[in-house]
């Protein structure tokens, strides 16, 4: 049996002026927790975006999913960054391993961002990222559930307890 | 839970790159040729612009025309970009014709002809979605058997274009709805390989009182005349 799509279906509604505005701080600073550095952050952002736009046709009716859907492209974004540079990665883990940041080394950060970024690299990827969506991309549980797949009482356990973890590190190197 | 901390990293994006990949977007909105065209002299212009409405084949092979009909713009291309995004489905609201007025944000008003032999469903369907504004949108149907004919109103809010619509090379043309200029598309899109039938239904789109109306008849073989008389009887 033949499909038919009608032109209008293809309705283009975003206003992308609108999600520019509203969705580019969201995604950059997704970007700052995910990778800890700014440029890199902005190149992420610059692909995702240009992907979105190139891609906009694909995205028509369930525009309150909006957010979901540049999201995915965003994860994936970092997925093929991750991938792409892996060797430097594991370079930057084996100078300062996740969970052996010691106290010393964080004391010595001079601003409390340098602080935070050196307790988000502590985290595993699957945590920081959880981190990034929750308070880089301000997505909501039921949000980060669907884009990871986890429930979301799973996901809110989760974050309960990585907060939870880093506000102790977070008080004992202040 | 005390989260003030994990707050602080946040900082706006630097202005220079917000504007630099703004700009980058912005320059893609249009296709570079047609871009051109627009400083080009108005003569060479209107030259093009007259054999891209005229030739078929000079339409064919153009990547992509925008047509502005009224308050609708139409693009014109070969063939359905494909993309490698995920697509998302719609979730809609079944309402009667009295929930659904209660539903809504303005007046739903519907046409008083409706060719022969053409039933109303019993269920108005609704969804309201938006990206931080609400666009509401109602989906009225008349049944025939297993053909039908589709009324979509839309409120979009105070976005920019007010309607859009991907559609084949030579499908759509100018027509007047109700004291307005009005878009009639002809054909459907091919859902398996992304070709344009121009000979599948018909598509009538129009923006009134900040609404887009979208009459859709696929395969219906009702003619432009009769969809256009339908919009028409819209009540006031």
């Amino acid at each position: 049996m033949i499909e038919w799509l009608s032109p209008a279906k293809r309705v283009s509604a975003v206003d992308w002026n609108a999600v520019y505005a509203e969705e580019l701080p969201r995604i950059y600073n997704y970007f700052r927790y995910r990778v800890g550095d700014d440029a890199v952050a902005e190149d992420l952002t610059s692909t995702t975006f240009e992907k979105a736009w190139r891609n906009r046709r694909r995205y028509s009716e369930d525009l309150s999913a909006f957010s979901t859907w540049l999201f995915t492209i965003a994860r994936n974004t970092a997925i093929d960054h991750f991938r792409r540079h892996r060797e430097t990665v594991s370079l930057d883990a084996i100078a300062d391993p996740p969970g052996e940041l010691g106290v010393e080394s964080l004391v010595q950060r001079r601003s409390d961002v340098d602080r935070l970024t050196g307790l988000l690299r502590t985290l595993s990827p699957r945590d920081r990222e959880l981190v990034a969506m929750k308070y880089g991309g301000d997505l909501t549980n039921r949000q980060i559930a669907a884009l990871t797949g986890l429930s979301e009482s799973n996901v809110g356990t989760i974050l309960y307890r990585l907060v939870g973890k880093l506000r102790e590190q977070w008080e004992d190197e202040g | 839970m005390n989260d003030d901390f994990l707050q602080e990293y946040r900082k706006r994006p630097p202005a220079e790159f917000a504007e630099a990949l703004y700009g980058r977007i912005d320059a893609q909105r249009s296709p570079r040729w047609f871009r051109r065209l627009a400083w080009a002299p108005v003569v060479i212009a209107l030259v093009v612009i007259g054999a891209l409405s005229v030739s078929p084949a000079a339409r064919a092979g153009a990547l992509s025309v925008i047509l502005t009909l009224g308050g609708v713009e139409v693009e014109e291309m070969d063939a359905l970009p494909v993309a490698e995004g995920p697509v998302f489905q719609a979730e809609w609201v079944s309402y009667s014709f009295d929930e659904a007025q209660e539903a809504l944000p303005f007046a739903l008003r519907l046409p008083a002809y409706v060719p022969e032999g053409y039933a109303p469903a019993s269920e108005i369907q609704v969804i309201h979605a938006g990206v931080r504004r609400p666009i509401t949108t109602v989906s009225v149907e008349w049944h025939r058997g297993r053909r039908w004919i589709r009324l979509s109103v839309e409120q979009w809010s105070d976005l920019q274009p007010p309607a859009r619509l991907l559609s084949g090379h030579g499908s759509a043309e100018a027509v007047q709805v109700r004291g307005t200029q009005a878009a009639l598309v002809r054909g459907a899109w091919r859902a398996a390989d992304g070709t344009y039938d121009s000979g599948r239904g018909l598509t009538l789109i129009w923006v009134e009182d900040d609404l887009v109306y979208t009459l859709h008849a696929p395969g219906t073989g009702i003619p432009a005349e009769t969809l256009v008389r339908m919009a028409e009887s819209v009540e006031d």
